[in-house]
């Protein structure tokens, strides 16, 4: 029990001494500041203020508890496995329940205290009318549970994964099939006519925290209990018993080699050899970082089921393949540009945790051009998505002409282009600085960007001159992380 | 006559306001082993950093086999073998899979890489290891494949940042074996480590830092001379047996600095004095005048951790 507390003790030290809880903190106060002052007009038109800031606080805490939830749960053991210490805490007598409780109540707290920082802003809400203390309550426990959930599963995939990248990477992948998943099947099942599965994909969606965050801002008083906190916190408690179980036989050190075959390796597929220069580091990060074939074949696979899924239900006579290419097209591009923002924030993380970034920084090459080596794996990890991409350009290219038209004859859409290249860099750049709040960082810096660009835009009255403006300062912000890169490298080796 | 392989002049660096280098100046010929020695928190690493154009310094200049570290850092690197002081490496790559992917990095084709590979791995002895991933070998076998790594570019110098830490007797000897080889081959290697003795046997030179500031460089016998005229001369003394009083009488003869003695019989005395101060012949007086006596008297010999420990200073700094 004693090893217990201190391991919490020590924990929770950690966490107060490191930057990226507070700033995550002054963050979300920043985006619901700028958020109360850039609906201040919405409040007049609309009344009942207090719904609207509740469901700002709602949507915000959200997002962001769920961005920092992934790396701060993900990470809770895979991390004591990087850094040598499960032997040692074992040593010390701390079984898998005290190093749950020890790590992971900690973190816990750190996302009560985000929660926290919101409640002046959700008391407000009551205050503005609209909003009675009841649904104050019933969302804060919403929250709570859904961060117990991500807890419980964040140990799970902590302790199966080897890594804390890689348990980050699982519970994504993990929460897109609890949430995300049901969401595209259940609209595919409707569109396709199969009634009785879109219903029942439908039921286990209203029990999201999603759905039921938006019945407590926008509706009458709701109980603060009710079934989405019931199954938030029996997901979390499946997830921790689960990693209870699994922990003795999962959980080991990174460095003590226990497991890793100490004689010569057979590869399950050949990887070749690199090409010479900063070919190298690309095929050095597809096999190493990215999941090497393994994962290309993973990725072409669910491509070719989700084809094929949405072919099959869409061709029903009725449809044109002009619809079945837009609905390939567009959710490639979206996993195009995630899966880039994500792998940008994990650039450097695997470098700086295997000491190897110092290694790379002696080549007698620019050190942005080893960084962009790095990204030259992509393409080619990206291969499945590209081809279902192109799959849709080739069914339906007057959807995809008119969306490049506009694209570029707007200055909107040169900003959009902007932002995404702008959440590219910022995620790449944090990687380097704060490697672990580096995904949650850069999403909360977009956010930010937008509420202020239209805090700009509504104070102006529009005009595309602010969004030039903007276009500019995304240049400069892009141009100055690429000289502050180098510096920023040394630094860290 | 050629440029010095690394040179080093008037380094300074500070980290969060307190001074890690404090002017730091030596030199390297090229084909030697140079010893770069110093207690912890003395600077080396700093100082290999900034060599190995890791680290900007705040001030000074460094020159690797005559290219400018802050100016031209791609062709210095090019000329660079880097090895830190900590095991670093990607896990799940084989010892082969490592060492094509950095000399891919640096460039080689795919013909001389598969050639270069081979006999770097024999060289370190781990030729029968290739297929094995990283993850699974010792630290040993480790720091070998880091030493084959730093080899695969054919680098003119390389830099060493304590590669014996963690070593097994045996393996700290083969290590000095294939320092020796390489030295042999033309190569420059700047070793750094907190024993001198530890690199008495291989190096050529030695530069020793202490707290930001260099307290010698040059030829490894020259340490003993220059602490002998920091500290004074030492002269063992030999006496059949203990006398009482026999230290203080010594200790009062003019110019002698201090006397030590060892237990057991006969008795041994270390007494250290200023040659410009005393004369041997005036110590020996002073034991026969007392009564003692002596049956051995030859100058002592200074260890090189005496003599180090003579150029440090005791503590961390603060």
């Amino acid at each position: 029990m004693n090893s217990t507390v201190a391991l919490l003790a020590r924990s929770l030290r950690l966490q107060a001494r490191s930057s990226g809880p507070h700033l995550a903190r002054v963050g979300l106060i920043a985006l619901l500041g700028l958020l109360l002052f850039a609906s201040s007009d919405m409040w007049r038109i609309g009344g009942a203020a207090g719904r609207y800031v509740l469901m700002m606080i709602s949507w915000c805490l959200l997002l962001v508890g769920t961005a920092i939830g992934i790396t701060q749960f993900g990470g809770a053991i895979a991390e004591e496995k990087e850094e040598g210490n499960l032997g040692l805490l074992r040593m010390a007598g701390l079984g898998p329940a005290g190093l749950f409780v020890g790590v992971g109540l900690a973190r816990l707290w750190d996302m009560v205290l985000l929660m926290a920082t919101a409640l002046p802003v959700a008391v407000l809400a009551v205050t503005l009318g609209g909003v009675a203390l009841g649904q104050v309550a019933a969302l804060y426990a919403s929250i709570l549970a859904w961060f117990c959930a991500l807890a419980g599963l964040g140990l799970l995939v902590s302790t199966i994964a080897p890594s804390a990248a890689r348990a980050g990477s699982l519970l994504v992948a993990t929460l897109f099939a609890l949430h995300g998943l049901p969401w595209l099947l259940a609209m595919l099942a409707e569109e396709g006519g199969a009634h009785g599965l879109s219903r029942v994909l439908h039921g286990w969606l209203a029990l999201s925290v999603w759905v039921r965050l938006d019945s407590i801002a926008s509706g009458g008083p709701e109980a603060w209990w009710n079934w989405q906190p019931l199954i938030d916190f029996g997901l979390g408690a499946i997830g921790t018993v689960a990693a209870l179980l699994l922990y003795p036989r999962l959980a080991r050190d990174s460095h003590d080699g226990g497991g890793e075959p100490g004689g010569a390796v057979r590869r399950w597929l050949p990887i070749g050899r690199p090409g010479s220069g900063l070919r190298a580091i690309a095929w050095k990060d597809f096999h190493v970082e990215l999941g090497g074939w393994r994962m290309l074949l993973f990725k072409g696979l669910a491509a070719v089921a989700g084809a094929v899924l949405t072919a099959g239900w869409l061709a029903d006579g009725t449809r044109s393949a002009k619809s079945i290419g837009e609905s390939w097209m567009w959710p490639a591009f979206a996993w195009i540009v995630i899966e880039v923002g994500v792998h940008c924030a994990r650039l450097w993380s695997g470098e700086l945790r295997g000491r190897t970034a110092e290694l790379l920084c002696m080549l007698p090459e620019a050190r942005a051009g080893v960084a962009y080596a790095k990204l030259l794996a992509l393409p080619l990890t990206l291969a499945p998505a590209l081809l279902w991409f192109a799959s849709g350009v080739v069914l339906a290219p007057e959807s995809f002409f008119k969306v490049l038209g506009d694209l570029f004859s707007h200055i909107y859409g040169w900003f959009f282009l902007a932002v995404i290249l702008f959440w590219w860099h910022s995620a790449a750049w944090l990687s380097l600085q704060w490697p672990r709040f580096a995904l949650a960082g850069s999403i909360i810096l977009v956010v930010l960007m937008w509420i202020l660009l239209f805090i700009i835009a509504s104070l102006t009255r529009g005009g595309d001159g602010i969004f030039v403006l903007a276009l500019l300062c995304l240049a400069l912000a892009v141009f100055a992380m690429h000289i502050n890169f180098a510096r920023r490298w040394a630094t860290r080796v | 006559m050629s440029d010095p392989a690394i040179d080093v002049s008037g380094l300074v660096h500070a980290f969060a306001g307190r001074r890690a280098l404090d002017g730091v100046s030596f030199s390297v010929p090229e084909r030697t082993i140079h010893g770069f020695v110093g207690p912890n928190g003395a600077g080396k690493t700093t100082s290999l950093k900034i060599i190995a154009t890791l680290l900007e310094p705040d001030g000074g200049m460094v020159r690797v086999c005559g290219e400018d570290a802050r100016q031209r850092p791609e062709r210095v690197r090019r000329l660079i073998g880097w090895m830190p002081d900590h095991v670093a490496g990607y896990r799940r790559m084989t010892v082969g899979e490592y060492l094509d992917f950095f000399a891919a990095a640096y460039g080689l084709d795919s013909a001389r890489r598969a050639r270069v590979v081979g006999e770097v791995l024999e060289l370190t002895d781990m030729a029968a290891r290739r297929g094995d991933l990283l993850a699974g070998l010792s630290r040993g076998m480790q720091q070998r494949v880091a030493l084959a790594r730093v080899l695969v570019h054919d680098p003119a110098v390389l830099l060493l940042d304590e590669p014996a830490s963690g070593l097994d007797p045996r393996a700290r000897l083969e290590l000095m074996d294939v320092l020796r080889e390489l030295r042999g081959m033309g190569k420059t290697v700047f070793i750094s480590s907190h024993i001198l003795s530890e690199l008495a046997d291989i190096c050529d030179g030695v530069t020793i830092v202490d707290r930001g500031q260099v307290r010698y460089s040059g030829e490894l016998a020259g340490v003993l001379r220059t602490t002998a005229a920091v500290g004074g001369e030492g002269l063992e003394l030999v006496v059949a047996a203990a006398h009482e009083g026999l230290s203080a009488a010594l200790a009062a003869v003019p110019g002698v600095t201090t006397v030590s003695a060892a237990e057991g019989q006969p008795l041994h005395l270390t007494v250290t004095y200023q040659p410009t101060a005393c004369d041997p012949a005036a110590i020996l007086a002073a034991a026969l005048a007392c009564g003692a006596k002596p049956v051995e008297l030859h100058p002592a010999r200074r260890r090189l951790d005496e003599a180090f420990l003579a150029l440090t200073t005791p503590g961390v700094s603060a």
